[in-house]
């Protein structure tokens, strides 16, 4: 092999390199979709304790986590079918996604003492939080970034204010849901 | 040198493979910008040589054939690839 094909086939492997490292699986509608459920559960819960809505409003808060729920198996599986390539990157974010919700899950339904009124719902903000972040710094991206600052910036003000249910409800339909929407249109 | 990673073909489907936990044989051929006929070759060149290996699954009922690579292919690859910039360090 002589040095000019040598360093052709080098720019080659930097080449796919370089894009199979950018390559982070995200689909923008499952956070779209969860994004709005946690904001309808949160100001559903806000409105309530404040007095504005009756005890029966609690349903929508069930059935918008559990359409996020259904919505996310319906795509998830779908995905799975048209999928032809798992990176490292998307297999590391899969991992850490699950680690991040699974470990908050059983912590409030199995810590529940620990995590009961307005704790429950800041902790999803945290979980949702760190995810984002994750994204950000592992696949770089900016709209990541911005939606995870969002989030922590929910976090800090609703833990002052009197009614934190707005506060991290426009957190979750800002940073989570807007980064779902900004991943749709990034992907498009 | 690698003989084996001396072909284009085959040095890109490696290095596809390196960045993947898998990659199907479809997204294969669209990334090294190839026929199914000519991929197939290579591949199997590499299959063979331990530097791949290839799992055969059914997605919605139609069949799909997976790579992704060994320790072997990848130890292979790294080898390739110091060797090649030894080479162009040494005419710089």
């Amino acid at each position: 092999m002589d040095p000019s094909e040598a360093q052709e086939h080098l720019d080659l492997v930097d080449r796919i390199l370089t894009r199979s490292d950018e390559n982070v699986c995200l689909v923008g509608d499952i956070f779209v979709a969860w994004g709005i459920a946690s904001a309808a559960t949160d100001l559903i819960f806000q409105l309530l304790i404040s007095g504005k809505i009756a005890e029966g409003w609690q349903w929508v808060s069930a059935v918008s986590l559990i359409c996020a729920v259904l919505y996310t198996i319906i795509r998830v599986r779908r995905g799975q079918r048209s999928l032809a390539r798992m990176t490292l990157a998307a297999r590391d974010y899969v991992n850490v996604l699950w680690v991040v919700f699974g470990l908050t899950a059983v912590a409030q339904v199995g810590a529940y003492h620990f995590f009961g009124g307005w704790t429950a719902p800041a902790l999803w903000t945290l979980a949702a939080s760190i995810l984002t972040w994750y994204i950000a710094l592992s696949g770089r991206n900016l709209f990541a970034l911005i939606g995870g600052c969002v989030l922590v910036a929910s976090l800090i003000v609703a833990s002052y204010v009197a009614t934190p249910g707005y506060v991290l409800a426009g957190g979750m339909l800002l940073g989570y849901a807007g980064f779902g929407v900004a991943a749709m249109l990034a992907r498009d | 040198m690698d003989e084996l990673l001396l072909s284009k073909i085959r040095l890109s489907v490696v290095a596809e493979l390196l960045g993947s936990e898998w990659v199907a044989f479809s997204a294969l051929v669209r990334a090294a910008e190839t026929t199914n006929g000519n991929l197939g070759a290579h591949i199997a060149k590499l299959v063979a040589a331990g530097y791949v290996d290839e799992e055969k699954t059914f997605v919605d009922r139609r069949p799909q054939t997976r790579f992704r690579l060994t320790a072997r292919g990848r130890d292979a690859f790294v080898a390739h690839v110091g060797q090649m910039q030894a080479l162009l360090k040494g005419t710089s």
